[in-house]
């Protein structure tokens, strides 16, 4: 697991040629995973990275330009809401899994919010889906 | 409960797309329907501090939440044109309660309307009246199932005089008991 912090400012290399290609810059994230990461010249779709888990970003420069729609960028400091309207501070960090999965949200409060519950990163707001309440467990009654 | 708020509160509150993250709007002014005691919708503006009045409107059934901090929706499909809102959205001059007189069923004036009372949260809707200029001072009404609405004036029950509360927080406890007395 890699924090988002940790993430941003890595070397970039090109597995086929081993070239540095720069640094990351941000990332474009949809529901709780990593879709793009952009580079200092190029966005690359995630699936191009060996793993978001070692100390520089190695890629497959074959995959070509990321081509989805959402933007990539830096969400630190985004406001966090959930479906209700209700702030929960702002977006400090994120915890990545190796790949590219979000495990956890962490607030700027000092609290943290499962990567799961994570909607989507805008231009205002991250967005946190409602809760899901866990399916019942234990023994049927009666 | 949720949080209980003033009408005034809402405006300029960001209109958030849950689905993009993005605040596409900001709430312009509240639209009521006096006969209903409801809700109806909301005008909108642009964000920002120039920001002009926008051609579509957010009718009250695509609101999925008013929060503390954001008027939700999921998608900009549930803005409309104004022209294809709902009927009851209109905005003609009977529809703005501001400054109607509120007055007892006995013919008491207790005072001119100053604001809407909402409740927030995932079924939004006006609570009551903020009331000002009247024998009994300012305070808060509640709305309750013998009011009666016009363009100009706000029929409440004769004890609801004994019920006008100073702030939202004693509002909210008199709502509870108009709630258990039903």
């Amino acid at each position: 697991m890699i924090t988002l912090s940790s993430f941003i400012g890595q070397r970039a290399i090109a597995l086929g040629t081993a070239a540095d290609t720069g640094t990351v810059k941000g990332v474009a994230i949809e529901h709780d995973r990593v879709v793009a990461v952009a580079l200092s010249d190029v966005v690359i779709p995630a699936s191009a990275v060996r793993s978001f888990e070692g100390d520089v970003v190695t890629y497959d420069e074959s995959a070509g330009a990321f081509t989805g729609s959402v933007s990539a960028g830096d969400p630190r400091g985004a406001r966090v809401l959930d479906m209700a309207g209700d702030g929960h501070g702002h977006l400090a960090d994120l915890s990545i899994n190796g790949d590219g999965t979000i495990e956890a949200i962490l607030l700027d409060t000092g609290e943290s919010v499962a990567g799961r519950r994570l909607r989507v990163i805008g231009s205002f707001a991250a967005i946190l889906a409602d809760d899901q309440l866990p399916p019942p467990s234990g023994p049927p009654v009666g | 409960m949720s949080a209980l708020l003033h009408g005034r509160e809402l405006i300029g509150r960001p209109v958030v797309d849950g689905a993009t993250g993005d605040d596409v709007a900001e709430i312009k002014d509240v639209v009521f329907d006096p006969g209903r005691g409801e809700i109806t919708g909301f005008t909108l503006r642009k964000r920002g501090f120039l920001g002009g009045r926008l051609k579509e409107v957010l009718p009250i059934g695509e609101v999925v939440s008013i929060g503390t901090d954001a008027v939700m929706i999921d998608g900009q499909a549930a803005l409309v044109h104004r022209k294809e809102a709902p009927e009851d959205m209109s905005t003609d001059a009977n529809s703005n309660v501001l400054t109607n007189r509120v007055v007892t069923e006995s013919g008491r004036t207790l005072g001119e309307v100053k604001d809407v009372i909402v409740v927030g949260g995932r079924s939004p809707r006006v609570v009551g009246f903020e009331v000002a200029g009247g024998a009994v001072g300012d305070g808060l009404v509640p709305i309750g199932r013998h009011s009666a609405v016009s363009g100009s004036a706000l029929i409440v029950p004769d004890e609801y005089e004994q019920r006008i509360r100073a702030d939202l927080t004693g509002f909210a406890a008199e709502l509870a008991g108009i709630g258990e007395g039903r």
